[in-house]
């Protein structure tokens, strides 16, 4: 996310920066050559301000946790006391989420190394003083008290949020996207990596917010689900599809646009447009057979006799 | 006019130097303190509804918060009870921050008049808390008029005085402090 949705964070002053900003200023390859200097007037900062959970666990942004902002900010705090351990940090916390394997050693780690944790309050403001520092105001739940600081620099993890135009993306393989805006598995649990669409994975941060070995282990799980689908040779097909009658297919279209999978085309058969089912592709909704006017598709298991059969079966006295 | 009191604690003094001298004190495991508050749950002084009760006074020394700990008279309440060091899971041994304290406090004379009386029993009796006025019914009951401490053994106390005359305790409070 961007600073300037937060203009409690006086997002209009060169040191008010996103953490992706302060990732590059801290990278060799950066515009500072690894140099940590202020954007505003490139002088070496003496506290530095972090604040997170900017734009997420917020009603009015982002209702979930990005997850990566707690490890990466503590990240930060600790290539800057290793590198330069005179500079004071402050990291504000709503609280610490350092969930997993080794990430508490991490948090341990960098208190050692003197970076003050400052838990229990969302920052309030950030206000640039007559002095041109920036006076920051939280809360210390552990101190029970009102905190402020004078800060050289203020660094805003914000928000990981899906990207424009992942809703389109989506619809051109028929993946739907969750309440939060990012594509939705088939099952958290059961099929991680599948979506609505047969044959198309997802892996990484367009399904939901995740930190990089998340990402790679959802990838080579995409990668394997695909090389199983493909490395056979042969597809099988779910044995409940629809199929068309060609001959009885009055080429009306209705049912093209119905299909949620994307398997019914219009092709050329005995010299007219008909409609067909590409079986592979047919998760057996039924939803095109039901809306065929002309009663040209047979949904195989659930066909007109067997429907009337069940009905007469139940209704014999 | 009065000064107006805000209630807020300013960060920008934050003192790192104090962290390192009550490292030096003693409180050597102090930054790994999580503030998961398990001493605060088991400690008297948090029952007894003091301020800076001991997970507090752990979260300002690791903020450097040198005023306020040394300001506060929370630390020498603490009764010794050595229950935080027992339940602390990060091994921080809490009761040597509150003495870490305390001695940083010492160095800088800020600490409860009443410190600088017990400092002069101790050395003119050898006790800084001891009974007084006992004498007549010890007497009564056939005991000798001080009991067998130090009280009772003069040569000793004089040996003992010298030997605290040559601790640290000479620089911060020159004894007989009179």
């Amino acid at each position: 996310m961007s600073k300037h949705h937060f203009k409690e964070y006086s997002p209009h002053h060169p040191d008010v920066i996103t953490s992706m900003e302060f990732e590059r200023i801290l990278s060799a390859t950066g515009p500072t050559g690894g140099e940590l200097k202020r954007p505003s007037d490139g002088t070496k900062p003496k506290t530095i301000a972090m604040i997170s959970c900017v734009g997420s666990r917020d009603e009015r942004y982002h209702p979930y946790c990005s997850k990566v902002c707690c490890m990466y900010m503590l990240k930060h705090a600790r290539i800057i006391k290793e590198k330069y351990p005179d500079i004071k940090v402050f990291l504000f916390f709503i609280d610490v989420r350092t969930a997993g394997k080794d990430f508490e050693e991490f948090y341990v780690y960098t208190r050692e190394l003197g970076a003050k944790i400052i838990k229990g309050g969302r920052v309030s403001a950030v206000d640039v003083k007559p002095n041109g520092k920036l006076r920051v105001r939280g809360f210390d739940s552990d101190l029970c008290s009102p905190v402020e600081l004078e800060a050289d620099m203020v660094v805003l993890a914000t928000a990981i949020e899906p990207p424009d135009g992942i809703e389109e993306l989506g619809s051109m393989f028929t993946a739907t996207c969750g309440r939060e805006g990012f594509l939705r598995e088939v099952h958290t649990k059961l099929y991680p990596v599948e979506t609505q669409a047969r044959g198309v994975f997802i892996a990484g941060c367009v399904q939901g917010p995740k930190d990089i070995p998340e990402s790679i282990a959802q990838a080579r799980a995409a990668a394997a689900a695909t090389a199983a689908l493909v490395i056979p040779g042969k597809i099988k097909f779910e044995a409940i599809i629809s199929e068309v009658d060609r001959d009885k297919c009055s080429s009306c279209g209705v049912c093209v646009p119905l299909c949620p999978y994307t398997a019914i085309k219009i092709v050329e058969y005995k010299g007219k447009e008909k409609a067909y089912i590409e079986p592979a592709l047919c998760a057996g909704c039924g939803v095109c057979a039901s809306a065929c006017p002309s009663r040209a598709i047979t949904f195989h298991g659930f066909t007109t006799e067997q429907i009337m059969a069940q009905i007469e079966a139940l209704t014999e006295p | 006019m009065e000064e107006v009191r805000v209630n807020v604690i300013d960060l920008t003094n934050s003192d790192e130097n104090f962290v390192k001298e009550l490292e030096e004190l003693g409180a050597d495991e102090l930054r790994e303190c999580i503030q998961c508050g398990k001493c605060a749950a088991t400690c008297p002084m948090a029952l007894s509804g003091l301020e800076y009760y001991i997970k507090r006074i752990i979260h300002a020394a690791n903020l450097g918060l040198r005023d306020i700990l040394l300001e506060d008279s929370s630390v020498w309440a603490c009764q010794s009870c050595n229950r935080c060091v027992e339940v602390c899971p990060m091994d921080i041994k809490p009761y040597e921050v509150i003495q870490a304290v305390r001695r940083a406090a010492i160095r800088v004379e800020s600490c409860p008049a009443n410190t600088y009386e017990g400092l002069r029993n101790l050395y003119r009796f050898g006790h800084a808390v001891f009974p007084k006025g006992f004498e007549e019914r010890r007497k009564k009951a056939g005991l000798p008029e001080k009991p067998p401490t130090a009280l009772s053994f003069e040569e000793m106390r004089k040996k003992y005085q010298e030997l605290l005359r040559n601790t640290i305790l000479e620089e911060i409070a020159p004894f007989p402090l009179t």
